[in-house]
């Protein structure tokens, strides 16, 4: 994987730029699952939103990097 | 104080003010080459306050706080500079423990808690990786927090004082009146139920503020050391109104209802009523009201059921309540003039008691450990990613937890706040790339943040936009690390406020996490302690002193009131009426009291009722109002046994338990063994 993303001379980070993509994805997942109203189901809905960030995260650095064997 | 339609003159004074003493304290910082000038800047900024003397208290809070972390710091970093993750521990342990502190101190002093706190994590945290600059450090941040605050208080002080007598005398009228008409409907009956429920709750709310202003008031010489004194018992008597004038709706209510509100009854009211509205009434129209209060007592006494106890039971409230006004007249006019002279304020003041606060140790642990736990992630994060920058991560995370500890639930403030921030950083970009570049010297570069800092300034003067302005005038003098020199490196001003985004981000995840309750949960933790009271005064042999059991419920109740506005849909929460419940308890410190006086028959049927109450209280079934039909039957009952016997003891039970009663549901009919009483009324 690239460590940074050239953008016009300014590097960013592939991590940061995955965590950014992990938090729009979080932002849209969680609006979907109040829709269903799958919180109700939540003891610590922020303890839950940390886990899912973390799952999402990890899984976009997989993505990114391959699964490692 | 400043309007909300606009900025007066008085709140661009005080902007201006304010403005003149940063850029004082920013000279004066250049002048002697000390370290990093935009910490005094950004003191300054951070104790403004519209007010001369707290200012003073406020500067006097910090500069304690600051010399207390400036010693901590001095003393963890040297022991601990072979472990950096000791040291981090240590550090985010400190904070912890401070924010805990500071949380167990319910006045404006809780300050010098957290500032001794933060002062660590701002001074400290960057040696963990430079430990030989230690006590240069804590020295130099002292130095330039001090500087700031000797300039902010030298320029509020000398330069248009703004006291605080004249806003606060406006605020007790204020206060006052809004009592008077509260007070004027309850005699008169002229209100909704629900409208003076929630008048009530946001008096006793209001009167709890009023507790913290008193001790900015302490700071203000321009008044006498009396100042203070008058003010808290005041603000003592402002509370114990409420219950009272809840109680007289209650009673005048109740006997509107069995139809026993007879013309006599009514004119007393209104006399009454129109004392209170008068604003400044002779002695001769006290005397003259007292003594139509006597006459309806007599009346009462004279009635032969249930309506003439309530009639006995208003006349005693309407006499407390005239007492009670006449106390708060004279403290109100000895506030004005600036000196204790009536001897009525004097002898207020002597029977004002220390404060008793309720502490919520269980929420100010967790607290402590939101705090704590930001700056452990934020050191974690900085180490090990080994970005230089990245010690601003823990640092901010936990000075946000630090100043935003007190509320229910800080992220939606947080999250208002990162706005703020970005604008203030995209505000900093355009001054230290586009304006200082211009600059040459000290004043064109004050011009030109006077441009932003005197607008912004008057923000901070305005109640509503207070976190505006703040976010503006603190960030941005931090944000351009104003030095004495121009660096113009973008990497590291984009890191800086990178790393302050992520430290926001952090401060709300662990807030969110750990401890962000909502004003619903903390509201119903809040009624739970007040029943625990109630339920304790009721089922103990020597019952806690009446004043006091007033004293800690009416704190609740005013710590409950704007939780209960914040909590609009939780309707269980708004049924309950901690004033009706903060009564019955009252009624039942004085029950035990009057039941040493009843040996026999009538005192076991009084210990059974209370231990019933206990239980009621205990349960914490007063939420639901569940039960509460037998526990009027078991009153009834009691006071059907009790009022069976003759004497004077057995008079006053009676006359305690249909206050009891009228408190637990004034909407109850009325009791249905009128015989009874007239049995006993008749020998």
């Amino acid at each position: 994987m690239m460590q940074e993303i050239d953008l016009h001379g300014v590097f960013i980070p592939t991590f940061g730029v995955l965590a950014l993509a992990a938090f729009m994805a979080l932002a849209a997942l969680r609006r979907l699952l109040h829709a269903v109203g799958f919180y109700r189901l939540v003891w610590h809905p922020p303890l839950f939103n940390l886990a899912l960030y973390t799952c999402l995260l990890g899984a976009l650095v997989m993505l990114a990097r391959g699964v490692p064997r | 104080m400043g309007g909300q339609a606009g900025p007066s003159a008085a709140d661009i004074v005080f902007s201006v003010k304010t403005f003149v003493a940063a850029m004082l304290a920013y000279w004066i910082a250049l002048r002697f080459d000390l370290s990093r000038p935009f910490w005094a800047v950004g003191t300054v900024y951070i104790i403004a306050h519209p007010l001369a003397g707290a200012i003073t208290s406020k500067a006097v809070y910090r500069l304690l706080g600051t010399v207390i972390g400036g010693v901590m710091t001095v003393i963890l970093v040297p022991n601990l500079v072979n472990a950096p993750e000791l040291l981090s521990f240590a550090i985010a342990a400190w904070v912890g423990l401070c924010v805990f502190v500071s949380l167990l101190d319910r006045t404006p002093r809780s300050y010098v808690f957290l500032l001794g706190g933060y002062t660590v994590l701002l001074a400290g945290l960057p040696l963990v990786t430079a430990p030989e600059n230690a006590f240069d450090t804590a020295v130099s941040r002292v130095e330039e927090i001090g500087l700031g605050i000797i300039c902010a208080a030298l320029v509020s002080r000398v330069v248009f004082p703004r006291h605080a007598g004249p806003v606060l005398t406006a605020r007790v009228d204020g206060w006052l009146g809004n009592a008077a008409r509260l007070a004027r409907d309850a005699l008169l009956g002229e209100r909704q139920a629900g409208d003076a429920v929630r008048e009530r709750r946001r008096l006793a709310a209001d009167a709890v503020d009023m507790r913290a202003f008193a001790t900015h008031v302490g700071y203000d010489t321009a008044g006498s050391p009396a100042m203070a004194d008058l003010l808290r018992a005041l603000q003592q008597r402002m509370i114990l109104l409420l219950p009272l004038v809840s109680a007289i709706e209650d009673h005048v209510a109740g006997l509107r209802r069995d139809g026993a509100l007879d013309a006599a009854t009514l004119a007393v009211l209104r006399e009454a009523a129109d004392w209170l509205a008068a604003g400044e009434a002779s002695e001769a129209a006290a005397e003259r009201l007292q003594g139509s209060i006597d006459r309806l007592e007599a009346a009462g006494a004279a009635h032969p059921a249930w309506a003439g106890l309530l009639l006995a039971n208003l006349a005693r409230r309407l006499r407390d309540l005239v007492a009670l006004w006449q106390d708060c007249r004279a403290l109100r006019a000895d506030l004005a003039s600036g000196a204790m002279r009536s001897p009525r304020a004097r002898r207020a003041v002597a029977a004002t008691g220390r404060p008793d606060l309720h502490l919520d140790v269980g929420m100010a642990a967790l607290s402590g450990f939101a705090t704590t736990l930001a700056v452990l992630i934020g050191c974690v994060l900085w180490i090990a990613t080994g970005w230089a920058d990245g010690v601003t991560v823990p640092q901010i995370a936990g000075v946000f937890c630090c100043l935003l500890a007190g509320m229910d639930d800080p992220v939606p403030a947080m999250r208002k706040f990162m706005v703020f921030v970005l604008l203030a950083a995209a505000v900093s970009f355009v001054y230290q790339f586009a304006v200082f570049p211009m600059v040459d010297s000290f004043l064109p570069l004050a011009a030109s943040l006077g441009v932003l800092l005197i607008p912004a300034g008057v923000l901070l003067a305005i109640p509503a936009r207070y976190l505006v302005g703040m976010s503006i005038c603190v960030n941005v003098p931090f944000m351009l690390t104003l030095q004495s020199r121009l660096t113009l490196d973008a990497a590291a001003f984009l890191n800086g406020n990178i790393a302050l985004v992520l430290a926001i981000m952090l401060a709300m995840l662990t807030a969110s996490l750990v401890r962000s309750v909502g004003a619903a949960a903390s509201a119903r933790r809040l009624l739970h302690v007040g029943w625990a009271r109630i339920a304790e005064a009721a089922s103990r042999r020597r019952p806690p002193d009446h004043a006091r059991l007033q004293q800690r419920l009416l704190d609740t109740l005013g710590l409950l009131a704007p939780r209960l506005a914040a909590a609009t849909r939780e309707s269980d929460l708004l049924a309950s009426d901690l004033l009706r419940d903060l009564r019955a308890g009252l009624n039942i410190t004085t029950l035990q009291r009057e039941r040493r006086q009843l040996p026999g028959p009538p005192g076991a049927r009084i210990d059974a009722l209370l231990a019933q109450l206990a239980d009621h209280y205990r349960g914490a079934r007063a939420v639901t109002g569940a039960g509460l039909a037998e526990l009027v039957e078991a009153v009834d009952a009691c006071l059907a046994a009790v009022a069976a016997h003759a004497g004077r003891p057995a008079r006053e039970a009676v006359l305690t338990l249909a206050g009891l009663r009228q408190a637990l549901d004034p909407a109850a009919p009325a009791p249905r063994y009128r015989e009874a009483l007239a049995g006993r009324q008749a020998a």
